[in-house]
């Protein structure tokens, strides 16, 4: 288990979900000061790929959270109705499974958020999930890599108070004891936040049933975490309010993906897990872009779905999949990335992350 | 990394009293490892005054310097190398009690660990297990280890045995590194320890094995041992859990190095998912080095500086552990 898989943002900051704005700042400062790359406090603690992932998902939950517009549709992603929440009767409505693929009469989301007025500009796979896509948060760029962020930043010497700083510590990450082991978990007070079953079993879960578009939490429930067989990847996918501009071209050809299934296969928001077009990826395969895209299809999952599960932001994903080695951050970073993605698409983490790399290199040496 | 023999898990996993099952007056005996990896970062100043400190609270307090290869806890008090010292356990069967030597302060003594014989600083396995079983027989409320530098076993042994294993380290990235090492390494030993005692080592071995070099969190070798033997996972994870070191920040001189203790605990917890106690830093004072020169101790030779009223805050925070816990454990 690592870092990236922390149920929530809020999680990741070690804050209750119900704290003010203020308080976030004061958490994502501390979170700054104790894991930015200035940060004697992790040094040789753990390695630079973990310390990476733990650094994205900081910055993720800087991003969203302290903008209330895209914390207000977070909350709601994550089944969380916040204090400020204006739509907390919607809600009931939502509790409405929706067949896994069904476009058009749900699509409520214009409604819900300025930002959606971009919905129009998206693309036609997109469209596929619009209901979801009004709700879930969207991850339009990746300004402000942590490490780098804390980098330039004064860090601000009192990084707020002390005492906040354990906050939902009960719910924490990586080594969550409670978590661990669950005859312990089961015998303790109600979590807010329940750990997220193992990636495999919550899949298979989670493709059992059509996927209820919105909420999956109980209806009457406090509605501060995720119900415990869903987890936290169930959660509704994708809005891409903004969708970052695909690149027209098709990426370059994958190298050693002679027998993998050319057609493309529909890009549907919801597709079950079982839909999985046959994929032969040879054992010796070089992950390129366009390979881990067909992986991806094949899956029936968007990118947008990827981003949501594996806290990748978006643009970061797009660029990985388009080849685009100048635009991806950091080695150290982009190793987390693509480790994170390989566990997603079930593929070998050491294998994707080693050739993929080996091309990035290759093509800067190159000096494209 | 070596085995050690099932006797020694034993000994070490044994249930020491706690306060409220031992007779009433006196509080009750506490073990205090001081360690920290790196050399040179002020164990032996902070033992030796943390020492002073809880004996001025009116502690009963026992020194012991098991720093077996390089002993001076003697001359950071100021006082003579003791006739008797640890080496005379192991070679002449000498009980550890009667090398108790008084320090000229209050309600404090010391019991030496210079081992001069060639061999005596890297004690056996049998050497080890008396000096750790006839330690606990000391009778004293606090006893106060100061632990050598690195990551050898006996250290380890140490810091684990203790009620309260206080890391000390510089808010620099070498004391940082030496820091952490000597962490995991006493985390592992601990997990490997427990597991062995529980009949489930193969299981952790297993468990451990399987990321390759990388060591796992706790909370994965538990949730992985539990697959398997779900009552081994428990008790597993409620020792794992009481490794809970309290840390203390020596040298700070800016304010960013008053943030290092609060991060440390931070990114323990965030990583290993285990809590750590934060006792407080010790403000970087010429002072030290001083009175270290002077072979004086701090508090009492230097005892308004702002080192010596952080050292004495530190014991506060060390006592205070000790008053009537929270429900749970």
């Amino acid at each position: 288990m690592t870092v990236t898989e922390a149920p929530t943002l809020y999680d990741v900051l070690e804050v209750d979900p119900a704290s003010s704005i203020d308080e976030l700042r004061a958490a994502v400062d501390r979170a700054r000061e104790t894991f930015g790359t200035d940060s004697v406090a992790v040094y040789a603690l753990v390695d630079e790929e973990q310390l990476g992932e733990l650094r994205a998902r900081l910055d993720e939950a800087a991003e969203v959270l302290l903008d209330p517009a895209r914390r207000a549709s977070y909350d709601r992603s994550i089944g969380r109705i916040g204090p400020a929440t204006l739509w907390a009767e919607d809600d009931d409505e939502d509790e409405a499974p929706l067949p896994p693929v069904e476009p058009g009469p749900h699509a409520r989301g214009a409604t819900l958020d300025a930002e959606d007025e971009a919905d129009e500009l998206d693309d036609v796979d997109e469209e596929e999930a619009p209901r979801q896509q009004a709700l879930a948060l969207d991850v339009p760029d990746a300004r402000g890599n942590f490490g780098r962020t804390a980098e330039r930043e004064a860090v601000a010497p009192d990084a707020g108070d002390e005492d906040g700083r354990r906050g939902r510590s009960g719910a924490l990450l990586s080594g969550d004891w409670a978590a661990a082991v669950p005859g312990e978990l089961a015998a303790r007070a109600p979590d807010p936040a329940p750990r997220p079953a193992p990636v495999e079993r919550k899949d298979l879960e989670e493709d059992k049933a059509p996927r209820p578009a919105v909420a999956e939490a109980d209806p009457g429930s406090e509605r501060t975490g995720l119900p415990p067989s869903l987890g936290l990847k169930a959660r509704p996918s994708p809005p891409a309010t903004v969708p970052e501009p695909v690149a027209p071209e098709p990426p370059p050809p994958a190298r050693a993906s002679s027998n993998v299934v050319p057609e493309r296969p529909p890009e549907h928001a919801t597709r079950p897990r079982e839909s999985r077009q046959r994929l032969d990826i040879a054992a010796d395969a070089e992950f390129n872009g366009e390979l881990l895209r067909r992986v991806r299809e094949s899956y029936g999952l968007s990118l947008q779905q990827v981003a949501e599960r594996t806290r990748i932001t978006r643009i970061h994903l797009e660029n990985v999949e388009a080849d685009r080695y100048d635009k991806l951050p950091a080695t150290v970073y982009l190793r987390g990335i693509l480790v994170n993605l390989a566990r997603e698409l079930r593929l070998d983490p050491a294998r994707v992350s080693k050739t993929y790399l080996l091309a990035a290199q290759r093509a800067h040496a190159r000096g494209s | 990394m070596k085995r050690y023999g099932l006797n020694n898990v034993v000994e070490l996993t044994r249930p020491r009293p706690r306060p409220d099952e031992l007779p009433a007056g006196r509080r009750a005996r506490r073990i205090v490892a001081v360690g920290g990896g790196k050399g040179g970062i002020g164990k032996s100043l902070v033992s030796a005054n943390l020492g002073i400190a809880l004996a001025r609270s009116g502690y009963r307090v026992t020194l012991v310097d098991v720093d077996l290869g390089g002993a001076n806890l003697h001359t950071c008090l100021g006082i003579n190398q003791p006739q008797g010292t640890l080496s005379d356990v192991v070679t002449k069967g000498t009980r550890i009690e009667s090398l108790a030597a008084p320090t000229g302060i209050e309600n404090l003594s010391l019991v030496s660990g210079a081992m001069d014989a060639l061999d005596a600083a890297n004690p056996r396995a049998q050497a080890r297990s008396r000096l750790v079983e006839q330690l606990q027989t000391l009778d004293a409320d606090y006893l106060v280890l100061d632990l050598g530098a690195g990551t050898s076993l006996h250290t380890i042994d140490f810091f684990l045995l203790a009620d309260h294993g206080v890391l000390v380290l510089l808010p620099e990235p070498t004391s940082v590194e030496n820091a952490y090492r000597f962490l995991k390494a006493a985390l592992f030993r601990r997990l490997q320890q427990t597991a062995q005692a529980l009949g489930v080592a193969q299981l952790a071995e297993a468990a451990l094995g399987s990321q390759g070099s990388a060591m796992r969190t706790p909370g994965e070798v538990v949730r992985s041992v539990a697959e398997s033997n779900p009552e081994a996972a428990a008790q597993l994870e409620r020792s794992l859990r009481d490794f809970r070191v309290k840390l203390v920040v020596n040298q700070v001189r800016s304010p960013a190095d008053q943030s290092v203790g609060r991060a440390v605990v931070a990114a323990w917890k965030k990583f290993f998912g285990l809590d750590m106690d934060y006792l407080g830093a010790i403000a970087y004072d010429d002072s030290a080095w001083q009175t270290v020169r002077k072979r004086r101790p701090l508090l009492v030779d230097a005892g308004g500086s702002a080192a010596a009223s952080n050292v004495t805050a530190v014991a506060e925070a060390l006592v205070a552990l000790d008053r009537p816990r929270s429900a749970g454990r």
